[in-house]
Parts: C-alpha cells; structure tokens; sequence
C-alpha cells in the first residue's frame, strides 16, 4: 500500500494514543504497513485512528501512516459517520445545522469559521470580531461549505475534493480560521491558511487584557502542531503569557491527542471520550484551573471528559478583554 | 535391523513426493535427509508453477510435462497454488524471431496461451516498462514450495513413510547391501539394509552416487533469486526471450521474488548469494521494471539445481532422468537427476513405478488422485484460517490447536505468525531458526528478524540468538543498501542492547 521502508523500531506504536485506548485496535504500523500486505485475515478496524500523526512524527524513515490509514478508510465505511456525510450531501457541513446566522460582518480579514464553531460554537465567531475591531475586523464568505476534513479523514476523498471545488473560489489571498483541522486541510489545498491566533498575535498590545490570576495548561491540537507547524504553537503560548497574572502549567505529555479528530468521536465515541480523560487528568495532575486549547474539535472531546473547566484559547481571550 | 523396504536419500520434493507415493502404495520406506526437509534447492527456488512455457521453445518435453502435471498440482495441492496466471512480454530490443517461435511452440506443446494488447496487459501490471511490444497470457501459477514440501512429508508420514531428518548416508555398499548413515543430531552411526535405495540427493546426486563407488555424470548450476519488499507484480511476468538472467518477477506474499542467475556451482553447499549477482540482476530486470531499483529488497538467496548430463547452465535439459544401477547386486539402487518443482510428482511416480516393480508390488500410483490436503481448517477463525490453509494444509488444523491463550500472541508482526505456531513445531522438535522459518515464516518478512528474534529467543532458548542473526545475515548482506542498510544497523543495535552481540 504504501512503499514499505519500516524497521520495525515500534516507536509509531508506542507513541500511538489510540492503541492505549482501544484494545481492538492494532496500531500505525501494524495496519498500515504490516496487515495492509498480508492478502488474508480480517477486515482491518482503522476507526480509532484520530489522524494525529504521532506516530508519523515518531518515525524515524518517515513512513507516511496517516495517508496509508486513509487510503484503507476508502474502500471501508463505519455506521457512525453515515450522519456526517447525510449532513454534508443536505447542507454543505459535516454537523447538522446549529442556530448560526451570519452576523454582519464587513472587516476586511477573510475568515473561514467551519463547521464546529459556525454550527455548535457561533459565540465563538462573535467574540473574534470583537477582538479583531481594532484591527480590521472578520469577513465571513457568502456560500462556504465544509473544508473537506472530516470526509477526507475518513477516507472519502472525492467527497472532499468536491467541496474543495466550491470554497476554492470563494478563498483569495489570505484565509483565516480558528480551526486547525480546517487550517490543514485547506492548506494542503493550497490555499494560504492561517490560524485567526495568528492575527491577534501580531496585535497583541493594542488589546486591553484584564488581570486574571489563573493556572491554566495549553493543550496542543495535533492537527495545529504537526499540520500548520510549531511556531503557531509558539504564538498561542505568546497570547497566553500577555494575559496579566496567568500562570502556565505543562501537562506529563507535551503533544498527546485529545481523541476528537479522524472521526473518532462518530465512529468510537468510548474511545475518543477514554482519549479525552487521559489528557485532561494530565492538566489536572498538572495543577491546571483552567484547559486551554486552540481548536473547536478538541475543546468539544476535551469537554466530553467533564472534569475540568475547558475553553478554547480564543473564547477565554474574549472573555476577558477590558 | 527391521525390515527395510526402500531407503530413500535426500528430503526434497522429490524424495518426499517418493516417499508419499511409495507409503501409498504400502511400501515400508525410510526417507533420510542430511539437515531440514526442503533445505536444498525444494526450498530455494521461486516456486513458479511452471506451464510449460518457459521451456517451450527450448526443452519441449520438459514443457509437455508441465503442461500437464501443473493441471495436476492445481488440484491436489490447490492449498498452496495461487493461480495468478502468467504473462510473456517482448522487448524490442530482445530477438524479434523468438515471439513467433514461443507462440509455435507453446501450440505445438499444448499451452495455452492469450494475445494481449499492450494497453491490457499495463492496465493488469502497471509496474512494468511501458514500452514492449507483445504480450502473452499463460497458465503459470504460483506454489509455495515450503508448504508444498511439508505436505508431501506429513502425508507421508501418515500413510507409514519414517521421515528422518538431520540424517546423512555416508556410505552405499552395494555388494552387500548394507547402507551407513550417521544422525548428526547426536553423532550416532547407524545401518540399514534396504532392498531398494533412491539416490535424490538432488544437486549431491553425484556424491552420494560417489558413495557407492558409482560415476555419475551430473552437473549443477547455482542460480541467486532477490526478494523484494511488496507485491510489485500480480501475475507471473517473464520476458519473452531464451530465458536469461533477472528476466522472471514471481508475485508472493506482500513480496515479490526476481529470479535467476545461473553459473556453475562448486557443490550443493555453494549456496551463498553475492552482492554481484543482486546487482547483475536487478541491473537485467531494469529493462522489464525499471522501477525496480528503487524498491526494497528484501534478501537474497541461492539455489542449487541438478541438471542431467549435457551443457551446462540454461542449455541443459530441465528434464529428469533415472539411472538404474545396482542390477545385479544384492541391493537395487536409483538415481534420479533433474527435474523441477513442477514435475516432482511425475518424478516420484515413474521412480515409485520402477521400485513397485522391483519389489514385485502390483499397486498403481495415486498421487494424482488424492489430495494432499484434507483439511478445511472449519475449526480456525476466519482471520487465521486462510494463512494457516496456505501453510500448513493438511496440518492447519493441528497447528492451530497449539495457538489458544498464549499460543495466540503474535511473534512475528511481519508475517503475523502466532507463538504457538512456533510452539508447535518446536514441541515436533524443529530445532534452530532456520527449521522454525521454514515451517512458520516467523522472521522471514521484510526486517528480517528484528524484535521477533528477541521474542523467539524466549521459545527457543537465548543461545540460538547468535546463530539466528548470522543465519540471516548469509542472505543480507548482499542486499544491505538503503533501507536494509537501516533495517540492519537497526538491528545490530538492538542485538547489543540486549547482549547477543558484544
Ligand atoms: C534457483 C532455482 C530456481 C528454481 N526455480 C524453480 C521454479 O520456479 N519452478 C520449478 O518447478 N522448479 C524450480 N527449480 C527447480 C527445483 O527447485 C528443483 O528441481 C527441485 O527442488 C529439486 O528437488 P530435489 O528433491 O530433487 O532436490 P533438493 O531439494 O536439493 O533435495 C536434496 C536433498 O538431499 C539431501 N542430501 C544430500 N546429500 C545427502 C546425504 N548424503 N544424505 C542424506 N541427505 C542428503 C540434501 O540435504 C537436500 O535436502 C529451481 C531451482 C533452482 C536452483
Ligand atoms: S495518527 Fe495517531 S491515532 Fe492514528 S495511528 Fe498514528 S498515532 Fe495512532
Ligand atoms: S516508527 Fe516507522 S520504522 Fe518504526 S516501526 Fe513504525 S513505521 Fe516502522
């Protein structure tokens, strides 16, 4: 399936969270590239794969896993993403629809607000144009429709592509997003991507921020470090310490997944939700009072948990602008 | 001393198809081997399912056979036959006659055969040089002759034949009928009076023909297979062409294997492959693949072949010959020289002929008849039981029994191989890791023995660690570039982590 350069060091499957979590599951390399050559034995369970790309990172020959676990959803289909993709057919986005209407919004930033913030999260949408009014302000496209993530996770690649179609028109020049799994997918695209983080870190100072005496821990999105790069990272961190009186705690893993992409919270909700607790027992160890994380999808899992209180970066920003 | 039947020499397929014939036909038979069964070119070669028309335009009789005993083996060992059909492709800077000669002759011997576009024929094998200029379809099949080999012994053994391996003949002594033999597992010497001894020693014809102070003139031919790392082919592909080096992809499981050189051997021990026959024939088979460079290989291998009296090399004859020697002695004596993997079926039966008559025994042979598998493995789970059909046919069932609980864990990822398969085949006293890989596959995948060494270590006793890695190494090195390269400083690495190596 893919050119098979693997020796067999274990490192994509020590470092894999679904493989912890998921007894049924039998890890990167194993479905990849171990079974995937083997003509026999059973249907392979790839559902528990939340496209994290640890164990990608982890590979020493740079085996590329993610893709050939996507290549192998392609020919399969899992009962619980039948809703996903009912909802993409009828509306254009992978959730069905939430209570979003476009606000009026004349800024001159192009923003792409996706599917999980536009349909479950619009607060989120508000308060970035609050946030940004100093600084130009937001711009919702007319007729955007799902970034093609989700479906292309899940191995529904032409799916993905025709969406890509419609929004390619619509997305000129610089595009912003407080969705790193939007952020990648459109930029693999090739459409330039940004994180909305991105933009409010350039005008950090202009930004009246109250004192809060706070611990809070940063969880970091698989698809915003391993897809859009570090350094967005790197601002996020920036953003936080330019709150007065906050203090940062690092949790036991710097970059374990939360469990909510690949479609795992459809497919295997037990397991993303098992996913989820570990990571934020990880900021609770850590003495957080707060979790933090910059994308819509690992702030719904991470909630899922029910034990910490968890907001995304952005939301928490808003909340505490003077 | 019991009574003694037939003594046969040599456990390749042809002594072991002998040995299920004769046990058939309630012959009292012994069958020695001096190390593993399948350890001489039985387990090296590329295990093609010959249809005939490799050997067609050169050696139509070799080709008749095959024509007919493939038909054959597709059904009795059908456990172990994968029946990918074949293609003949011509380049055009190969010999513009010899297309038209291969199709004449394949008529004229009786293989079938399918004229193909060359759009078809990449539609079926993307892999190949887009840029031949006539195609061929044929019946040639794909056998696993490890599985082959080891059917033909258990129903050997279960029809009555004694299976000996690790036995070697060391001396015939026809005139008065007696043959030596030493078991090397503990040194012991021992003697036999058969009435009838099969020389199928299959490239040491001629020295155990030596034995008995008998000539024979035999010459042997050594010929070095790589395997690569995917299933680069579907079917068979051959270059159409007087076969030649590097011009044969066999498709086997997730690999795929890029035969053959052929020089002179030394000996049937001249069997290590070196780095510049990999490289001739990757080099060769480039005009075929020309991707084929930037896949893995996985290893290479050597086999050595009998060829009957003749040239030398490719010109021979593939075909067999039995040489009828101690007439007027107190012991018969056969050798039996040549052959294929295809036609070891036909080989046993014309020997088991020659013997039935010789022990005045009236039964006819039935190794065409009865299948070599007679189990459906009902028992195994649908996740194993496909492989455990493929390996182990009629034993599936058996070697399952032994992968409960613990038995269930996997022990070698490459291949998905079960600890109680190893178990199993330990507890029937396969001793190193040679006899365990040829039974189990366990480490013959494409790390070539990396974690799972440290596992079998754990069956098999930490002792066997170092011989295990050295094994492996006779057929790495000449392939250790790129990422076998890797695969093996990988390795080595670990093998000092936990202490096998200094
Ligand atoms: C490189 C190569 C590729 C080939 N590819 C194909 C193919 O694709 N298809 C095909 O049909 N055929 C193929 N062949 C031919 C085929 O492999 C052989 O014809 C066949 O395996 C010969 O089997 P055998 O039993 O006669 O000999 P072997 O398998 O060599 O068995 C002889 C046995 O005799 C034992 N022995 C030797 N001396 C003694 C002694 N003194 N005492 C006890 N035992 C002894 C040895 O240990 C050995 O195990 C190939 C051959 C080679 C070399
Ligand atoms: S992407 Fe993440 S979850 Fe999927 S196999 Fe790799 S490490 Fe495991
Ligand atoms: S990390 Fe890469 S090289 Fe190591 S086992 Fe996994 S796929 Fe193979």
């Amino acid at each position: 399936m893919i050119r098979n350069s693997c020796l067999k060091c274990g490192r994509c499957m020590e470092v894999c969270p679904a493989l912890v979590h998921d007894p049924g599951f039998n890890g990167p390399r194993a479905l990849a590239v171990d079974r995937s050559r083997r003509p026999w034995g059973s249907e392979l369970d790839t559902w528990s794969c939340t496209s994290c790309g640890a164990c990608v990172e982890a590979c020493p020959v740079c085996q590329p896993l993610t893709d050939a676990m996507r290549l192998m959803r392609q020919d399969l289909q899992d009962t619980g993403h039948l809703r996903m993709l009912s909802n993409l057919e009828a509306h254009g986005r992978s959730v069905s629809r939430g209570q979003w209407s476009m606000v009026n919004m004349e800024g001159t930033h192009l923003y792409f607000p996706g599917c999980m913030v536009a349909e479950r999260m619009p607060e989120t949408i508000g308060g970035l144009v609050t946030l940004t009014s100093g600084f130009g302000g937001l711009r919702v496209p007319d007729g955007w429709v799902c970034c093609g993530s989700p479906p292309h996770r899940i191995g529904k690649v032409d799916v993905a592509d025709e969406l890509a179609q419609t929004n390619r028109a619509l997305l000129q020049g610089t595009v912003y997003t407080s969705c790193p799994g939007c952020a990648e997918r459109l930029g693999e695209d090739g459409v330039d991507t940004r994180h909305v983080l991105e933009l409010i870190y350039d005008h950090i100072d202009e930004l009246d921020i109250q004192d809060t005496s706070i611990r809070v821990a940063l969880h970091h999105p698989c698809h915003m470090m391993r897809g859009m790069g570090r350094e967005v990272l790197d601002k996020a961190y920036a953003i936080i310490n330019a709150v007065p009186g906050t203090e940062v705690v690092h949790m036991r893993d710097r970059d374990r997944c939360c469990g909510g992409g690949g479609g795992v919270m459809s497919a295997r909700p037990e397991v993303a939700l098992r996913m989820a607790r570990e990571r934020v027992d990880q900021a609770v160890a850590a003495g957080a009072e707060l979790l933090l994380a910059p994308c819509p999808f690992c702030v719904m899992n991470l909630r899922r948990a029910d034990r910490l209180p968890t907001m995304g970066l952005l939301e928490w920003l808003t909340s505490i602008i003077a | 001393m019991s009574r003694t039947e037939v003594l046969i020499i040599g456990g390749g397929v042809t002594g072991l198809g002998t040995a299920r014939d004769l046990a058939m036909r309630g012959v009292n038979v012994i069958l020695m081997t001096a190390s593993d069964v399948c350890s001489g070119a039985s387990g090296r070669n590329h295990g093609m399912l010959h249809s005939g028309a490799r050997y067609a335009v050169r050696d139509p009789e070799a080709a008749i056979e095959c024509v007919s005993e493939s038909k054959v083996l597709k059904s009795i060992a059908n456990f172990c036959v994968e029946d990918t059909g074949g293609l003949f492709v011509h380049l055009p800077q190969d010999d513009p006659g010899f297309p038209g000669m291969f199709r004449r002759a394949c008529a004229s011997c009786g293989v079938g055969i399918e004229q193909l576009s060359t759009r078809e024929a990449l539609d079926m094998e993307s892999a190949l040089a887009p840029w031949f200029d006539e195609v061929l379809a044929v019946p040639d099949a794909v056998i696993d002759p490890m599985s082959l080999g080891l059917a033909n012994a258990y129903m050997a053994d279960r029809c009555g034949a004694d299976i000996r391996t690790h036995h070697q003949v060391e001396d015939i002594d026809l005139m008065n009928g007696i043959v030596r033999y030493r078991d090397l597992t503990n040194g012991e010497v021992g003697e036999l009076r058969p009435e009838v001894t099969v020389n199928a020693a299959g490239a040491w014809t001629a020295e155990v023909a030596g034995m008995a102070d008998l000539h024979l003139n035999v010459t042997t031919s050594r010929g070095t297979l790589v395997v690569f790392e995917g299933r680069l082919v579907d079917r068979l592909v051959n270059r159409m062409r007087m076969p030649g080096d590097g011009d044969i992809f066999v498709p086997g499981v997730g690999t795929t294997v890029l035969g053959t050189t052929s020089s002179p051997a030394s000996s049937g021990n001249d069997d290590l492959p070196t780095g510049a026959e990999v490289s001739a024939l990757v080099e060769e088979a480039r005009a075929m693949m020309p991707g084929v460079v930037a896949h893995r290989p996985i290893r290479a291998f050597t086999g050595v072949r009998a060829l009957t009296p003749g040239g030398l090399g490719r010109d021979a004859s593939r075909n067999f010959t039995i040489v009828d020697h101690g007439a007027d002695m107190s012991m018969a004596m056969l050798s039996v020289v040549g052959g294929k993997l295809t036609t070891y079926r036909l080989m046993a039966e014309r020997i088991s002929d020659r013997i039935a008559s010789i022990l005045g025994n009236g039964s006819s042979c039935r190794t065409h008849l009865e299948l070599l598998n007679d189990d459906d493995g009902d028992e195994i789970p649908e996740a194993h039981r496909a492989r455990f059909c493929w390996q182990y046919g009629p034993m599936a069932s058996e070697v399952w029994s032994s992968c409960q609980d613990r038995g269930a864990e996997e022990i070698c990822s490459c291949q998905g191989v079960l600890r109680g398969e190893v178990e199993h085949f330990v507890g029937l006293g396969a001793g190193g890791m040679g006899e365990i890989a040829r039974r189990t596959r366990a480490g013959m995948g494409y790390c070539q023995g990396t974690g799972c060494l440290l596992r079998l270590s754990s069956i098999i006793g930490p002792g066997a660690m170092e011989a295990i890695s050295r094994e492996r190494e006779r057929g790495l090195l000449p392939v250790t570039m790129g990422v076998q390269m890797r695969q093996s400083a990988m390795r080595d690495c670990l093998m000092r982590v936990y202490g096998v190596r200094p």
